[in-house]
């Protein structure tokens, strides 16, 4: 198949390094692939090039509607960051495609949409039309609560705006598969999230060094940092044998207040908050952690880049158990409970710090499950059969929408029973059973 | 009975499947059935298929006993007395999909054929009996659709207004001028046989191109003495006449999916059909030297075939004859057709 | 389904054909309005179905006239009563209840947009004018539809006779006509030829007459007629009657009659024919009973001057309206 993938492709975007695997993974199996970069502007910076593959500009679609002609099948990347995402929204209406969907919480993608592309009363209907009025009006009086991300996470996600436009959808995990099912006309799977496992893991670990926690990733009160440093501190045994670093982009204010967290408790020469490190020095952080604490409240990701990457090196892992943790095998991680936080993160770190064999062990099931589960490989594999069902259902789905436009022309709403009955007549008849 | 007879058409476009439904009509009504016509608007235009489709498959006739449905996508329709009588499918997609005029063979279209092929499965498996017009017909509806059909042959409205006027020296081919109807070929024949015979081609086209092209392959020819070529509407009456006159028939359509109301006209004025091996089904009614000749598609075959016929009338005679008992055989009439059609 | 609109359709149709330059083909439509939530696949379907090879499409009756085509002009008898006055008088398919009210805004709002769509509007009377503008806002003028064979219909002396014709059936009310000949005082005699849609109409009159013992003076020549037939008796009347309940458009009947120069007999709530019956001037206009009727009839049968008169100022109306076929194509092509 003739394939137009569309993605984040900025030097910084996880979603553009996933894109950077799986592609080639997928062309290798026989499809030709271009992709666009769906960043508002074309990246000045731009994630090197798979080779023998292209990239182009998302805005080519709008300026020359020929070049959509061409290809079978278009894939959207949808993930939270309406920068990155911008091309996708801007797209989707009159090209449906297949939806990966990295993150299910798409909150931030909708607020950023809202600011400069639709006005109030339309964005609240979409809301209302998704979630109920109540809730509608909730989202904007929440808006600058300190609980919002929280609160927005279970009641009004906004996965399923973009759900309703997908030929067929991915998702990272099975927590929202659901969710997705309900408001997707095509087929939904589940496809773990596909990361590189690096072939050749240096041991960089010296005898007599600290025990290294690591958490990576752009560091906000969501990945409980401040737990991690709550419960060094509170246990004389890590105080004095751990060393902790905090890796991944950081804002200003946000820092200050860790920075200040660690003096009051004394922790300066075992606590380390770094920013933002390059490609190289992260792999370099990975590959000398003992152990990596991957702590995520709400669960806003579909899948969790890098606590897949931390398996992929063959680590021990610390997550809470929920989201797409939940559906990681118990034996290769670490699960704890959010209720009992503090205590079992302190109890797990304790015996982890002591026991290397322990660590070892977790480390290599967690490699072991990782290589065969986020191979691109797997990933390009598990998304084919999908690919060839959306494909396959364009036609049906391109009718489905005419059929749409002229029952809304016509003043049908969207939840009248004529409406399931016509889906329910033009799928008896063109799609065999109705699933 | 109370019936409807329910067909797709495109404003302004007359051909063979309209006569097959009007003429039905005006047999069923002969016959104290009270019949109404109903045609839909349809287009052809693969964008828009399934939609359109969808719109045929609400539409609800329910003053009718019976339904019988011609023309796709009429054949969605939803009755409880539905019967098909199947004149071709979305051709575009089946039988001439490996053939130039096909939609292009991408993913998409693929696909699209694939959903047209299922809801026309639907369709056809709900119908109380379905009919083909041809066994072309009956072969694709097996082939495409694994539906099982009987070949139900369409009359001639009025088959005793033709009547045998006596055999002249010319031979006649009275159809819609194209290039897949092939007059061409009568043309270059006409160039190569070496009796007296005479031909004369009349139809009407809209355009005039391949008229022309006609006109100026008989002049190249030397044959525009001998071959009368008019593009023109052509009356019932003269009709009946010129072919009532006739030595002999030629009717050699392309791969045609039926024998073609030509055919009938022929046999029923008693005059013997010249057609050729791959006119498709004008060869469920054309026997080679039992009602007809069918010669190879090439000029010089079909010059042998009219100058045959010029010298010996006596064959004439006979394969003329045995042409109208062809009709008798396979039983080309309307009692037939209403017969099946309401059983 | 023989109606007025497809009688109107094929007039029309056979008109535009004899048009130099102009082919046309006449696009029936099935239309099955129950239930009433059937009338929603009814307005999808006409929405979604495509004209092709058409220049320019003319829209009768819903729902036929929401098929799209870039170049229509619109000549309604009426809309989707049900959904409007019909409704309004209790007298409707579609319930009073939340799903028939959704089924009315659908209605609604097609008819909204298919007028504004339109390239033109005319309505076929002065009565859908005006229900097209208070249900539906829209300013239609009127073009009416006209007779066939006007020739055929011209004055050819008075002999005496009051004369009916048009289909028979309960709602052409010939009944009413017969029960007022049992009250009238004149010497008027009433002649009624046309087809009784059903036996039963046939009997209601034929059963009438004898009951009420009027053999005397009225005569039913009831069964199909040719049209000379029809014009010969309407050009040697005195004066004609033609009294349906709540027709939209003037019946041909009345028009005929207003061709021949005859005064017009009908009723307050007989509709669009009132637009040419005004009364004391091109006839009568009576209250629905057969006292007032007899009145009308005594009225204008006793006084052949005065019908005479009546006539003449019947004709000068009907012709100022201009009602004529060249004209009407000429509009709806325009």
């Amino acid at each position: 198949m003739k394939i137009a993938w569309f993605t984040p492709y900025q030097q910084g975007s996880a979603i553009a390094k996933f894109s950077s695997l799986v592609v080639p993974a997928l062309a290798a199996r026989g499809h030709s692939i271009t992709l666009f970069s769906s960043d508002r502007q074309p990246p000045i910076e731009h994630r090197r090039l798979p080779e023998g593959i292209e990239l182009l500009h998302w805005s080519l679609f709008e300026t020359a509607p020929e070049v959509a002609d061409a290809y079978d099948l278009v894939v959207y990347n949808i993930g939270d960051h309406p920068e990155y995402h911008f091309g996708v929204l801007k797209l989707i209406d009159r090209y449906t495609g297949v939806c990966i969907f990295h993150d299910f919480y798409l909150v931030d993608l909708f607020r950023g949409w809202c600011a400069t592309e639709i006005e109030k009363p339309l964005a609240h209907s979409i809301v209302a039309s998704i979630y109920g009025e109540e809730i509608a009006k909730e989202l904007w009086a929440r808006e600058l609560q300190p609980d919002f991300q929280e609160w927005a996470a279970s009641h009004v996600p906004m996965t399923e705006w973009v759900a309703r436009k997908a030929l067929a959808a991915v998702a990272h995990a099975p927590f929202y598969k659901q969710r997705l099912a309900d408001s997707t006309a095509g087929p939904v799977t589940v496809i773990p999230l596909a990361s590189n496992a690096p072939r050749n893991i240096a041991r960089i670990r010296g005898q007599n060094g600290p025990v290294r926690i690591l958490s990576v990733g752009v560091v906000n009160p969501n990945k409980r940092v401040e737990a991690v440093i709550n419960a060094v501190a509170g246990s004389p045994a890590l105080r004095n044998r751990c060393e902790y670093n905090i890796v991944g982009s950081i804002e200003l204010s946000y820092r200050a207040k860790l920075q200040s967290l660690i003096a009051d408790l004394g922790l300066q020469d075992a606590v380390h908050v770094h920013g933002e490190v390059s490609d190289f020095e992260l792999h370099w952080r990975f590959a000398e952690a003992d152990v990596l604490t991957c702590l995520r409240w709400p669960a806003l990701e579909g899948a969790s880049g890098s606590c897949i990457e931390a398996m992929s090196y063959g680590k021990a892992v610390i997550v809470i158990d929920t989201g797409f943790y939940s559906s990681i095998p118990s034996d290769c991680v670490l699960k704890i409970n959010l209720a009992r936080e503090a205590q079992e993160l302190a109890q797990h770190l304790e015996r982890l710090v002591v026991d290397v064999n322990e660590r070892e062990v977790l480390g290599k099931r967690a490699l072991d499950w990782a290589r065969r589960e986020y191979a691109p490989e797997t990933y390009a594999q598990r998304i084919e059969p999908l690919l060839e069902a959306a494909a396959e259902g364009k036609p049906s789905a391109d009718a489905l929408k005419q059929i749409g436009l002229t029952l809304r022309a016509m003043g049908v709403r969207y939840d009248d029973p004529f409406v399931s009955r016509v889906g329910s007549e033009f799928r008896t008849l063109f799609c065999g059973d109705w699933r | 009975m109370r019936l409807v007879l329910f067909s797709s058409y495109v404003p302004f476009v007359n051909g063979g499947g309209r006569f097959i439904v009007e003429w039905l009509e005006e047999k069923l009504r002969e016959r104290g059935h009270q019949v109404e016509r109903v045609y839909l608007p349809f287009s052809d235009d693969p964008k828009e298929l399934l939609w359109q489709m969808t719109a045929f498959r609400l539409v609800k006739i329910d003053s009718a006993d019976r339904v019988i449905c011609f023309r796709p996508p009429s054949h969605l329709l939803q009755h409880p007395n539905k019967v098909l009588w199947f004149i071709h499918h979305l051709r575009g997609f089946y039988d001439l999909w490996n053939t130039d005029g096909a939609p292009p063979h991408t993913r998409y279209y693929k696909a699209l054929r694939r959903a047209i092929f299922q809801a026309d499965r639907v369709a056809l498996n709900e119908a109380r009996a379905v009919f083909a017009n041809s066994r072309v017909v009956q072969k694709r509806l097996k082939k495409f659709n694994d539906v099982d059909s009987s070949v139900l042959y369409p009359p001639l409205l009025d088959p005793t207004a033709y009547c045998n006027r006596g055999y002249s020296d010319e031979v006649v081919y009275i159809s819609r001028l194209g290039r897949y109807k092939r007059q061409h070929l009568l043309v270059e024949a006409m160039a190569q046989v070496k009796t007296a015979v005479r031909a004369r081609i009349c139809g009407a086209v809209p355009g005039a191109v391949y008229t022309k092209e006609l006109l100026r392959l008989a002049s190249k020819l030397g044959v525009a003495d001998r071959v009368s070529i008019e593009n023109r509407w052509i009356s019932e009456e003269e009709k009946r006449d010129v072919i009532g006159r006739s030595l002999a028939m030629a009717y050699f359509p392309l791969d045609e999916d039926s024998y073609g109301y030509p055919t009938l006209e022929a046999a029923h004025s008693r005059k013997p059909l010249i057609t050729t091996t791959d006119a498709g089904g004008v060869l469920e009614f054309v026997t080679h030297e039992c009602n007809g000749l069918v010669c190879d598609p090439d000029p010089k075959a079909v010059a042998e075939a009219l100058d045959r016929f010029y010298s010996d009338r006596e064959l004439v005679k006979t394969l003329g004859s045995n042409a109208a008992q062809t009709v008798e055989k396979l039983h080309i009439n309307w009692d037939n057709v209403i017969d099946s059609l309401l059983a | 389904m023989r109606g007025g609109a497809e009688e109107l359709a094929s007039n029309l149709c056979a008109r535009l054909n004899s048009t130099p330059g102009v082919i046309a083909e006449v696009l029936r439509v099935p239309f099955s309005w129950e239930p009433f939530e059937r009338l929603a696949d009814e307005i999808f379907l006409n929405r979604t179905l495509r004209l092709s090879n058409v220049d320019k499409a003319i829209g009768l009756k819903f729902p036929a006239y929401l098929i799209p085509h870039e170049n229509k002009v619109l000549w309604v008898l009426h809309q989707f009563r049900q959904a409007y006055d019909l409704r309004d008088r209790g007298e409707s398919n579609i319930p009073q209840t939340p799903a028939g009210e959704k089924i009315c805004e659908l209605i609604r709002r097609a008819d909204a947009e298919v007028f504004s769509a339109s390239h033109r509007i005319f309505a076929q009377s002065v009565v859908t004018r005006e229900r097209m503008k208070r249900y539906n806002g829209v300013e239609a003028p009127v073009l009416m539809q006209p007779m066939n064979y006007p020739e055929l219909f011209t004055n050819c002396g008075d002999s005496g006779y009051l004369f009916a014709g048009g289909r028979i059936n309960p709602g052409k009310r010939q009944h009413l006509l017969v029960e007022a000949m049992a009250e009238i005082k004149s010497g008027a005699k009433l002649i009624v030829a046309g087809p009784p849609d059903t036996p039963e109409d046939a009997n209601r009159l034929q059963e009438m007459v004898g009951r009420l013992k009027l053999e005397d003076r009225v005569v039913l020549d009831l069964g199909y007629h040719p049209l000379a037939k029809i014009a010969d008796y309407v050009n040697h009347a005195r004066a004609c009657a033609c009294l349906p309940v709540d027709e939209d458009a003037i019946a041909y009947v009345t028009m005929e009659a207003a061709s021949a120069s005859k005064p017009v007999i009908t009723l307050t709530d007989s509709g669009g024919i009132l637009q040419l019956v005004i009364d004391g001037e091109t006839g009568c206009v009576a209250s629905p009973d057969p006292k007032s009727i007899a009145e009308a009839i005594d009225l204008l049968c006793s006084d052949p001057a005065r019908s005479a008169h009546m006539g003449r100022a019947a004709r000068r109306l009907w012709d100022s309206f201009e009602v004529t076929w060249p004209k009407t194509i000429e509009k709806l092509l325009s």
